[in-house]
């Protein structure tokens, strides 16, 4: 994907998963993180690495991702965009972003979502997963770690969140329970590539729903104080403002009478 | 069978001899019985002997066939004590076979007047005490032939005194032999199955003890050994060590309970240390979780933050869990584990049928062949059975490369 002063949709890079170049940009304050993933991932197309965001829209370098540390402002850079306001930052400009970070707190977590981001990767994930997950973001796809997903979960059955069908409520509940869609193909006697489609419309409707959420109604659902949420939260869309980009004609949609 | 004999607390027998209430010890009863009745026929026999010396036709033959019946009632008193049963087929065909001779030579020594009614005729009295000691005989085909021989005998015997007026006395008294022979067998036989049954329950008692005590021994120990086994793993980086090292010591507590005869409680999984107080689903797993915080263990456990185990089933589950929890550290090489917990079953039907809850560990790891045959100690005792008792089922999936799923499911109690 390249970047955009709008949010006007570029053509989906339809063979990004299966292992097409992926130009990726890391956006990290850790020089070794910065030099070291370009090593570790032979596989992508490393276009740029900054140590913070302004730099990086400066430069305004051709990636179908942007790999972007949560934490950015140190002694070096005191005033650097961090968390939420990075993530608007550069999703606003037109890049896919997957978040790239040793946050564990899953509010924080869905309030990267509610920003825009497009991806979680803990940086305890292994490489091969780090490098699956910027494949899948750079596709299209919105990828949550299983900590979100409890999250959504727990939001569904409490009916804060109501805009999912009962195929998509039986593949959150799989993946909830940490299954892969090989595991839920035989529970639920539906191909694996049916169950990626109805997850990834799951992963569209959530990011969508918490983009437009109040933290004061998701402090409801979830039992929290009035204002809990409100150090983490970014301000919700207003009413009217156009969602990012669907890939409304990916390949897996043509299946859904499955 | 010998143990359960000696373990058995023996009863009194006349405020003297002590007999264990098992198949040995009705055997000794047998024994005592037949000591009693032949023997004590014998002194019944003493007072009569000068009397039928006097009046038989031979003295000396009366005084031989009193010492054969005598002697071999002696002989048999002896031998019964001594082997503490009662005789054998063979041992008991033999004292028939005395039995029917000392009858036959009863026609020619007893005077045909004396042989009812009197000790004078001691032969009658003397078949009774044999048919009575073949009660207990281990052959019946002995028991029938040597009861037949004996009746057939003692009808010879009494024979020529029958008449009118004693017609009805000496049927009387071969049918005391039959019935007394049957009776006595059959009550006899009972016995010796009542106790045979009897042993036999005390050794399933003793096998399901052993079992149990195995079972508690395998609960006690198996997550002590596979922590010991991995802490011995010099490749273990200093954290999961430290971590290893925090479980070796609620393992050690365990196991020292155990060996201690006491069953393990474990304080801090109750609310403020409170020991019988309940314990909130979610609390208990995370209990766990902390303890394996070098797993990549993700907990989702919102959904059944209302369910509370009472202490006992928060035990058995901090121990499974445990189990199952090591066995992804030391065997799955997973790289998310999600544990799940949900306190409405919406998955099969849609519709919650009570309270039920379940609890789901996932990891994405090696997975394995999941046939419950093959299960070790860890799956099959410390998590299947261990909760089994508190109304907890286990249900284990797993398939090569695609990882495990173990799933526990239960009812909050009402």
């Amino acid at each position: 994907m390249s970047p955009h002063d709008d949010l006007a949709p570029t053509t989906a890079p339809t063979g990004a998963i299966a292992g097409d170049a992926v130009r990726v940009v890391v956006v990290d304050d850790a020089t070794v993180i910065r030099e070291s993933l370009p090593a570790l991932l032979p596989g992508l197309t490393f276009t740029g690495s900054f140590a913070n965001v302004e730099t990086m829209l400066r430069a305004r370098p051709e990636a179908d991702v942007v790999v972007l540390d949560l934490h950015l402002s140190n002694s070096g850079q005191p005033g650097a965009r961090q968390g939420i306001a990075a993530i608007r930052a550069v999703t606003e400009a037109g890049y896919r972003v997957c978040v790239f970070s040793q946050e564990e707190r899953r509010f924080v977590l869905a309030a990267c979502l509610a920003a825009g981001a497009h991806g979680l990767v803990s940086k305890t994930a292994s490489t091969s997963r780090l490098e699956q997950s910027l494949r899948e973001v750079a596709a299209g796809e919105v990828v949550i770690p299983p900590a979100v997903i409890g999250l959504v979960e727990v939001l569904v059955r409490r009916n804060s969140l109501t805009i999912l069908s009962d195929r998509q409520r039986h593949v959150l509940s799989g993946r909830a329970r940490g299954l892969t869609y090989a595991e839920m193909s035989g529970r639920l006697h539906l191909s694996e590539s049916t169950l990626r489609g109805y997850w990834a419309e799951v992963t569209r409707n959530v990011s969508e729903h918490f983009q437009r959420t109040a933290p004061g109604d998701l402090e409801h659902a979830l039992g929290l104080g009035p204002g809990d949420l409100l150090d983490h939260w970014p301000e919700p869309l207003p009413p009217g403002t156009p969602t990012p980009p669907r890939w409304a004609d990916r390949w897996w949609r043509l299946r859904r009478g499955h | 069978m010998n143990g359960v004999v000696k373990q058995t607390e023996p009863v009194s027998v006349a405020g003297a001899v002590k007999v264990p209430t098992t198949a040995a010890g009705a055997e000794r009863a047998f024994a005592l019985l037949i000591l009693g009745g032949r023997f004590g026929t014998v002194i019944q026999m003493a007072p009569s002997l000068p009397q039928g010396m006097s009046v038989s036709s031979s003295r000396s033959g009366y005084l031989a066939v009193w010492l054969l019946a005598a002697g071999t009632a002696t002989f048999v008193s002896v031998v019964v004590w001594r082997s503490a049963k009662p005789l054998t087929p063979r041992g008991y065909a033999l004292d028939a076979v005395v039995c029917f001779v000392v009858l036959l030579l009863g026609l020619v020594v007893v005077p045909d007047e004396l042989r009812v009614g009197t000790w004078v005729g001691f032969q009658a009295a003397y078949a009774l005490s044999v048919v009575c000691s073949g009660a207990a005989v281990r052959s019946t085909r002995v028991w029938l032939a040597a009861l037949v021989a004996i009746v057939c005998a003692d009808v010879a015997y009494l024979l020529p005194t029958l008449s009118f007026a004693t017609a009805a006395t000496l049927l009387g008294n071969v049918l005391t032999l039959v019935v007394l022979a049957g009776v006595g067998r059959w009550v006899a036989l009972y016995i010796r199955r009542i106790a045979e049954d009897g042993d036999r329950a005390r050794a399933q008692a003793i096998e399901l003890g052993r079992r149990d005590e195995g079972r508690r021994a395998q609960l006690a120990i198996h997550n002590g050994a596979a922590v010991i086994r991995m802490l011995g793993d010099p490749a273990l980086d200093d954290r999961s060590r430290a971590l290893l090292q925090e479980e070796a010591q609620r393992e050690a507590r365990r196991m020292r309970s155990y060996l201690q005869g006491r069953d393990h409680v474990d304080p801090s999984l109750t609310p403020s240390g409170d020991p019988t107080g309940p314990v909130a689903l979610p609390r208990a797993v995370r209990r766990v979780c902390d303890r394996f915080s070098d797993l990549p263990v993700h907990a989702t456990l919102d959904l059944a933050e209302a369910v509370v185990l009472d202490e006992a089933a928060a035990q058995a589950l901090d121990h499974a869990l445990a189990s199952v929890l090591l066995n992804v550290r030391d065997h799955s090489r997973a790289e998310t584990v999600v544990i799940h917990a949900d306190a409405v079953d919406d998955l099969a039907s849609g519709v919650a049928t009570g309270d039920p809850w379940v609890l789901t560990v996932h990891d994405d790891g090696v997975g394995f062949v999941a046939d419950p045959e093959q299960f070790g100690v860890g799956l099959r005792e410390v998590v299947i059975h261990q909760l089994r008792p508190h109304g907890m089922d286990v249900e284990v999936s797993s398939t090569p490369g695609l990882g495990t799923t173990v799933t526990i499911t239960a009812r909050t109690p009402s």
